[in-house]
C-alpha cells in the first residue's frame, strides 16, 4: 500500500493531477448515442493505432503485407514503439520503472 | 478523359443488405482525401467500403513512405477511422487494418469471396455490439526515502554505506510491492469488465514514451459489449475506481469493433 512518504511526494502530486484523476471520478463521456459516439474527434492517436495497426488481420490485401511490417513506422515514430512493435515486451513483464 | 491509374483502398466489410446502395452518408465523406467518393463493392453476400486512391500515392513504396511520416500516419489513421466509424453507424462493419489496398475492385471481390465465411461469422459476432477500451495505470514514481537527508549528514561514518544500501533495498521493496498491487488491481478490473463482455482481448500496454514517466501502463484491454450495457460498464468502473485507489482506470469508446474483427478471444466466463 502507499506510504505516507509517497503521499507527500511531487511524483504523487503529478500522478494525482493527471487527467485520469478526473477520469477516476467519472468516465469521460464519448457520447451517448452509438451512431455519433463511435466517431469522437480527438480519439487519442495511440489508442487508435492500437486498433488500426495492431489488430488481427482478417483479410490480406494486395499491398497490406508490405505495410503490415511497418518497420519504418517504428523507426520514425519512436513514441509509438509500444503500440506497433510486437517484440517490445510489456512493461510489467520486466523490472520496469515502477 | 485521361485514366489515372488507381488502386482500391478498403476500409471495412459489411453484409450486403446492411448498407443501402449507394450509401449516401459514406459518399459525402472525404475518406483519405483523394477526391474520389467513398463507395461500395459488392461481393456475394458481402459488401466492402472502399475508395479509389491514386496508384502513384498509394502504391507499396509510396504507402511505406507515407506511413513512415508521423503526421501522415496520423492523418491516414484518422481518415481510416472516420470511414469505419461512419460505416459502423449504418450497419455492422468489420474494420480492416490501416492500408489494406487492392489492385482493383476485382481483387477486392476475390479477397472477400475467399474469406466469405469468416467475414459472415465476424459480422454475426459484432452485430449489436461495440468495443470499449479499458486502461489501467499505476504510479511510477518511486517515493524518495525520507531519511535521505539525515543519512547524508557528515560524521555518519562507516554506517552511511549500510544505511544507503538499506534505503535502496527499502525503495526497491516498495516499488515491487506497488507493482504487484497494481497488477492485482488490473486483474480485478479485467475480471469485472470481462463479466459484462461477450469477448475480451489484451492489447499491448504502452511504454513510457506514451504514458510519461510518472505512470506505468499495467492493463490495455478491449472488451466487446452488447450495445445496451454501457450504463452497467460505467457503473462497474465507477465502483472499481472507488475501490482501487492505487491505480487509475481509463475508459475509451465506444469503438467500432476493431479488436474483434478476427475472432477476438471469446471468454468462457463472459455472461451471454
Amino acid at each position: 500500500m502507499t506510504t505516507p512518504a509517497w503521499e507527500a511526494t511531487p511524483a504523487r502530486a503529478r500522478w494525482a493531477a493527471t487527467p485520469a484523476a478526473t477520469a477516476r471520478e467519472e468516465a469521460p463521456e464519448w457520447g451517448t448515442a452509438p451512431a455519433e459516439a463511435l466517431g469522437p474527434l480527438g480519439v487519442p492517436l495511440v489508442d487508435l493505432l492500437d486498433r488500426v495497426l495492431a489488430t488481427g488481420v482478417v483479410i490480406t490485401g494486395d499491398l497490406v503485407i508490405a505495410i503490415a511490417e511497418v518497420p519504418l513506422v517504428r523507426l520514425s515514430l519512436h513514441a509509438l514503439l509500444s503500440s506497433v512493435n510486437e517484440r517490445v515486451r510489456a512493461p510489467w513483464t520486466d523490472s520496469g520503472p515502477l | 478523359m485521361t485514366e489515372i491509374p488507381a488502386l482500391t483502398y478498403a476500409f471495412a466489410v459489411c453484409r450486403g443488405g446492411g448498407l443501402t446502395v449507394p450509401p449516401e452518408p459514406l459518399a459525402e465523406l472525404p475518406g483519405l482525401g483523394t477526391g474520389a467518393p467513398v463507395r461500395t463493392v459488392a461481393a456475394g453476400p458481402l459488401i466492402a467500403v472502399v475508395q479509389d486512391v491514386p496508384a502513384a500515392g498509394y502504391g507499396e513504396e509510396a504507402l511505406r513512405r507515407r506511413l513512415s511520416d508521423g503526421a501522415e500516419l496520423e492523418r491516414c489513421a484518422r481518415a481510416h477511422h472516420s470511414v469505419i466509424t461512419a460505416a459502423s453507424a449504418l450497419a455492422p462493419a468489420v474494420p480492416l487494418p490501416l492500408a489494406t489496398v487492392y489492385l482493383d475492385d476485382g481483387r477486392v471481390r476475390e479477397a472477400l469471396g475467399e474469406r466469405e465465411t469468416s467475414f459472415l461469422t465476424a459480422l454475426d459476432r459484432i452485430a449489436g455490439r461495440v468495443e470499449w477500451g479499458v486502461k489501467v495505470y499505476a504510479p511510477a514514481g518511486p517515493p524518495p526515502a525520507p531519511e535521505a537527508a539525515p543519512a547524508a549528514a557528515p560524521g555518519d561514518g562507516p554506517g552511511s554505506g549500510r544505511a544507503y544500501l538499506d534505503r535502496v533495498r527499502t525503495r526497491r521493496h516498495d516499488r515491487e510491492q506497488r507493482h504487484t498491487l497494481a497488477l492485482r488491481a488490473a486483474e480485478r478490473v479485467d475480471t469485472v469488465v470481462r463479466g459484462l463482455a461477450v469477448a475480451a482481448r489484451r492489447l499491448r500496454p504502452h511504454g513510457v514514451e506514451v504514458t510519461g514517466k510518472h505512470r506505468t501502463h499495467v492493463l490495455n484491454a478491449a472488451y466487446l459489449l452488447d450495445l445496451g450495457r454501457e450504463r452497467e460498464l460505467r457503473a462497474a468502473l465507477a465502483s472499481l475506481r472507488h475501490d482501487e485507489t492505487d491505480v487509475q482506470i481509463e475508459l475509451s469508446g465506444p469503438w467500432a469493433p476493431y479488436s474483434f474483427a478476427d475472432g477476438g478471444v471469446t471468454d468462457a466466463r463472459a455472461t451471454p
